[in-house]
């Protein structure tokens, strides 16, 4: 069974991990209904791919794209929608204002958040903590 | 939004949102403050339909605040229209019943300018912090996504306005107010609603045979108090604006609008305290011909207190230049990694208007904290 591809998370990111309902046109990954924009209409009288057993675009038909996708092709009308800031009203997803929020914060803030992927790339080092000679005191007491 | 608009489709929605709101609701709502220790997700059902509430209810305000004034000038000029036709209009004019139609028409404005301003102090009362909508509710959605599963999220939120007496801390003043301009302030203030009702009360009491009596007295009383309210009066002018200038009073608002604890999915404990300060400065001086001035400047401090634990399994330190400003160390305990952040805000203003904490802002102090570590394998 496919698992939902989309990073969930702020600081540090996580594959969502649910049951993957369909494919992103865009950025291919799989992802669950809850990720999905446009809600559960946009996928409904669409056929299954036979050999991975979710829904794709097929040729001729309106994209199907992931909330993260749709946040970041559609920065203008996205930003349009929460000029301001967050509106409970004027949101029929707030799920799209979290990851258009999430993206906006990225590009102006230069921050890379922490991944799942980094942490088998990462090495301890034992004296990383033993700084004497600095005069600003990170070292255990 | 922060800015309230016009619209008359959020005045029903306003009155829908509050009738469905529950208790826990309606107790946040009177009482103006949110506390209590819960999941980020029963968190959001508790807040998502008093922020709506809130959204609507501002909107509401502000439209009820627009009609009042264009149905009571409107009923105003109707009214005076209405005296003007009947003493001048040609006897033709009269019989025609455009009279009524003008009577009828100022009976309603002043209906509707009645029912907004009711409507605009009822929601008025029942107004929060924008800051409920703006910033606490964003940031406990983003805890929905970055929390633990099934963690508890403490919260305690301020959500009255800043200039409540609650938040008073203190007053200081550079003259000491004197108890006759105390008392003159009590007496005009009492003459004046006595006054009031007199007039009302005679100009609008039902004819009712035994009331005669009252009708008299009532007008007696208004005549009375019109003439001792005018010369108290002149009385009341020379205590206000004697004694020494400048007059300055300085009043301090310690607003500490929000404090939160969570555990986010990597099991990294972060707390955070904001204080608002707020100063408010009244200056009343005379000008060289004499004029007595009140002017008003207003200072606000705002501390935001940041408390982050990384845990020591997941992190390890990483060695880099420490950030400047706002950044401070603590001392790490042996299971985590604590980072202390304070960063202090100041802004000045000649009228009452800051804007409210940005969630970017505090999202980024955060983010350099996660800057300090890295994962371990």
């Amino acid at each position: 069974m496919k698992r939902c591809q989309i990073k969930t998370g702020f600081f540090v990111l996580k594959e969502c991990g649910a049951v993957a309902v369909a494919q992103c046109s865009n950025c291919k990954k799989n992802f669950c209904i809850d990720h999905i924009y446009g809600g559960l209409q946009t996928i409904q009288n669409r056929k299954k791919d036979e050999q991975s057993g979710l829904i794709k675009t097929q040729t001729g038909e309106e994209p199907i794209l992931c909330l993260e996708c749709y946040a970041k092709k559609n920065k203008e009308t996205v930003q349009k929608q929460y000029q301001g800031g967050y509106s409970s009203v004027n949101t029929t997803d707030d799920l799209l204002w979290y990851f258009y929020m999430r993206d906006s914060f990225y590009r102006d803030t230069s921050f890379r958040p922490f991944d799942d992927d980094d942490k088998d790339s990462i090495k301890t080092h034992s004296n990383d903590f033993d700084d004497d000679n600095s005069s600003n005191t990170f070292h255990d007491s | 939004m922060d800015k309230p608009v016009f619209t008359l489709k959020s005045f029903w929605l306003a009155i829908r949102y509050f009738l469905f709101l529950n208790n826990e609701q309606t107790k946040i709502l009177l009482l103006r403050k949110i506390e209590g220790n819960k999941s980020a997700v029963d968190w959001i059902s508790t807040l998502d339909s008093l922020t709506k509430f809130d959204e609507h209810a501002d909107n509401a305000r502000h439209t009820c605040f627009v009609l009042g004034w264009w149905t009571l000038l409107l009923g105003t000029v109707a009214y005076i229209g209405e005296l003007i036709f009947l003493k001048n209009a040609p006897m033709t004019w009269l019989e025609s019943g455009f009279s009524g139609i003008l009577s009828k028409a100022y009976s309603i404005l002043f209906f509707l300018a009645f029912i907004s301003w009711l409507f605009y102090f009822l929601f008025k009362r029942v107004d929060l912090e924008n800051r409920l909508r703006l910033f606490v509710y964003p940031l406990v959605k983003i805890l929905t996504e970055e929390g633990k599963e099934n963690s508890l999220v403490a919260l305690n939120c301020q959500l009255a306005v800043p200039r409540s007496k609650r938040y008073k801390t203190g007053v200081k003043k550079n003259f000491t107010p004197s108890a006759f301009r105390i008392w003159m302030n009590r007496i005009m203030l009492s003459i004046i609603t006595l006054g009031i009702l007199s007039v009302l009360l005679f100009n609008f009491m039902p004819e009712f045979p035994g009331l005669h009596q009252l009708d008299r007295l009532a007008g007696e009383f208004a005549g009375f108090f019109i003439i001792t309210g005018f010369v108290l009066f002149f009385v009341w002018i020379f205590s206000t604006f004697g004694g020494k200038y400048p007059k300055i009073t300085n009043t301090i608002y310690t607003y500490p609008w929000l404090s939160f604890s969570a555990r986010m999915a990597d099991d990294t404990v972060l707390s955070a305290d904001f204080i608002d300060t707020l100063l408010v400065r009244e200056v009343v001086k005379t000008n060289p011909r004499g004029k007595v001035k009140t002017k008003y400047k207003y200072g606000l401090k705002r501390l935001t207190s940041i408390t982050i634990g990384f845990d020591k399994d997941n992190y390890a330190y990483n060695a880099s230049t420490p950030a400047k400003g706002s950044f401070i160390q603590q001392k790490p305990n042996d299971k985590r990694h604590a980072f202390k952040i304070k960063d202090k805000e100041k802004y000045s203003a000649i009228v009452e208007k800051f804007q409210t904490p940005k969630l970017d802002k505090f999202l980024g102090l955060v983010a350099k904290a996660y800057g300090k570590v890295k994962q371990v394998a």
